[in-house]
């Protein structure tokens, strides 16, 4: 490592004590507008994961006729995996059914009826490619003309509601996601400005004793650097235990989104280097 | 050395030198004698190319205004120490730092370093202030940093720009001395004043500038 690389590093570090409050506002920004970047990043993956699940969730039900036998069952079975774009046939029984139904409802509605009015079903689950409005419908269709099928049921508002908002839903997340980068790029890069605009007399005195431009600019980069590590780190750090904490409270319904939350550290460093080079461009001219 | 050949410095349309052909030699005592608004700071600015003439050439060694390039232009200044009559310290620093920061640009090693700026800050009498911080200097005492951070580089010329021009009549005095003793060892200066009792301290030839134009 060059003498002046040691230096430059040393020189970086000491800028932060020597502009102290231009440096604890550029962090306090950096922090403050990474954390809600970064909190938006983990409620628009949340909202992604919730509607990807509730997709997954949407499947063609299909009830079949009490007198059939097993062979009869095996054969409908294979006549709907073989269907093209199906994912997977789950059969479940008149038992099955019931042990759901007393699970949910409890027993004493089925006691008081005396036997087991449940019939047997299919629960179908297409493709994602094909989990769509008309091949569910056309498979509805086809379910319904076979031998032995009582009755086929899937949401079919459920699935319109959803296609109908997924789009907006998504589409929208990104777009905010978007304007919110934007936004936190053009305060953290006028921040930095400020900080180096702050420091403009110093550069041109620097200039005036036969700086080079690379010596002049790589402790300001540093420093640039340093605010965007400790900025871009607090926010991290905040995002990742607000994760943590709403992990405790909501495990069932959330995915672990953890490695999201050092996205901000990230952003911190990248745009403190560029922040502060572009920062330094105007300076270094002459 | 340093030499003017028939500079021109225009700004917008007003032109602030003209015709301006000056040789220094090695080791001369040159004053730039003129009242404020002579062109004296330009003159200076334009010798280590702070500024580039609008017509005409500036050399300084082997520096050439006509050919030098962008990234040259440090290396230029490194051989030619600069005094400010603003003085153009870094505020933020301590009076070592200030020194130092001229030999870390060249890349000097930070043994060399501290010995040239020790050697340095006892020639101008500050070797007991070396940690003070600049804002807690009087305006002699930061003209002493100011020609010591020039000197550490050992420069072959020093040009000083009116300083003494923020200075009382004692600090003045200590400045000029340190000058003539700078000189007498060797070091060319070429110093801009607008005091007639400055140049009577340390003989030397005297370029008189009056609206721009060389009148001697």
């Amino acid at each position: 490592m060059s003498l002046n690389f040691v230096y430059s590093i040393k020189e970086g570090v000491i800028g932060l004590r020597r502009t102290r409050l231009a440096s604890a506002i550029t962090i306090s920004t950096i922090a403050v507008s990474l954390t809600l970047f970064g909190l938006l990043l983990v409620v628009s993956f949340h909202v992604r994961q919730f509607v990807e699940q509730f997709q997954d969730r949407i499947y063609v039900e299909v009830f079949i006729d009490t007198s059939l036998d097993e062979t009869e069952v095996a054969s409908l079975k294979k006549q709907f995996e073989d269907y093209s774009g199906i994912e997977s046939v789950y059969f479940v029984s008149k038992e099955d059914a019931l042990a759901r139904f007393e699970e949910e409802f409890g027993k004493e509605m089925i006691e008081a009826i005396g036997e087991n009015p449940l019939p047997s079903s299919f629960q179908i689950q297409l493709q994602k490619s094909h989990r769509t409005g008309s091949d569910l419908e056309t498979f509805a269709q086809y379910a319904q003309s076979q031998h032995g099928v009582d009755e086929v049921i899937y949401h079919k508002r459920l699935f319109q509601l959803l296609k109908q908002y997924k789009l907006v839903i998504l589409s929208g997340g990104l777009i905010l996601i978007a304007m919110v980068f934007f936004s936190t790029i053009f305060l953290i890069a006028n921040t930095l400005r400020l900080t180096i605009f702050s420091q403009k007399e110093i550069i041109h005195n620097m200039i005036l004793v036969g700086a080079t431009n690379s010596f002049i600019r790589r402790p300001y980069v540093i420093q640039g650097v340093l605010q965007g590590v400790i900025g871009g780190g607090i926010a991290s750090l905040i995002v990742l235990a607000l994760i943590k904490g709403a992990a405790l409270r909501f495990s069932a319904v959330l995915h672990d989104a953890s490695a999201l939350a050092w996205i901000p550290c990230g952003i911190g460093v990248v745009f403190g280097y560029i922040g502060s080079r572009r920062g330094l461009t105007k300076f270094l001219k002459t | 050395m340093i030499e003017l050949c028939n500079v021109w410095y225009i700004l917008e349309k007003h032109p602030i030198l003209e015709d301006i052909t000056i040789h220094i030699k090695p080791g001369e005592m040159v004053y730039l004698f003129g009242p404020s608004g002579a062109g004296k700071s330009t003159l200076l600015r334009l010798a280590h190319m702070e500024i580039m003439p609008t017509r005409g050439m500036v050399r300084v060694a082997d520096f050439n205004s006509s050919r030098i390039t962008k990234d040259e232009i440090p290396f230029l200044r490194r051989k030619v120490g600069v005094v400010f009559q603003d003085f153009k310290l870094l505020p933020d620093r301590d009076v070592f730092d200030n020194v130092s920061f001229a030999l870390w640009a060249t890349g000097v090693p930070y043994r060399k370093i501290k010995k040239r700026v020790l050697q340095v800050l006892a020639e101008v009498g500050l070797s007991h202030k070396r940690y003070a911080m600049i804002k807690t200097l009087s305006g002699g005492e930061q003209q002493r940093v100011c020609m010591a951070r020039a000197l550490a580089n050992e420069p072959f010329i020093l040009l000083a720009d009116e300083p003494t021009g923020n200075l009382d009549d004692e600090s003045s005095r200590d400045i000029l001395t340190l000058l003539g003793r700078i000189n007498r060892r060797g070091t060319a200066i070429l110093m801009a004043t607008h005091k007639e009792d400055a140049i009577h301290q340390i003989p030397g030839r005297i370029l008189r500038l009056k609206e721009g134009k060389l009148m001697s």
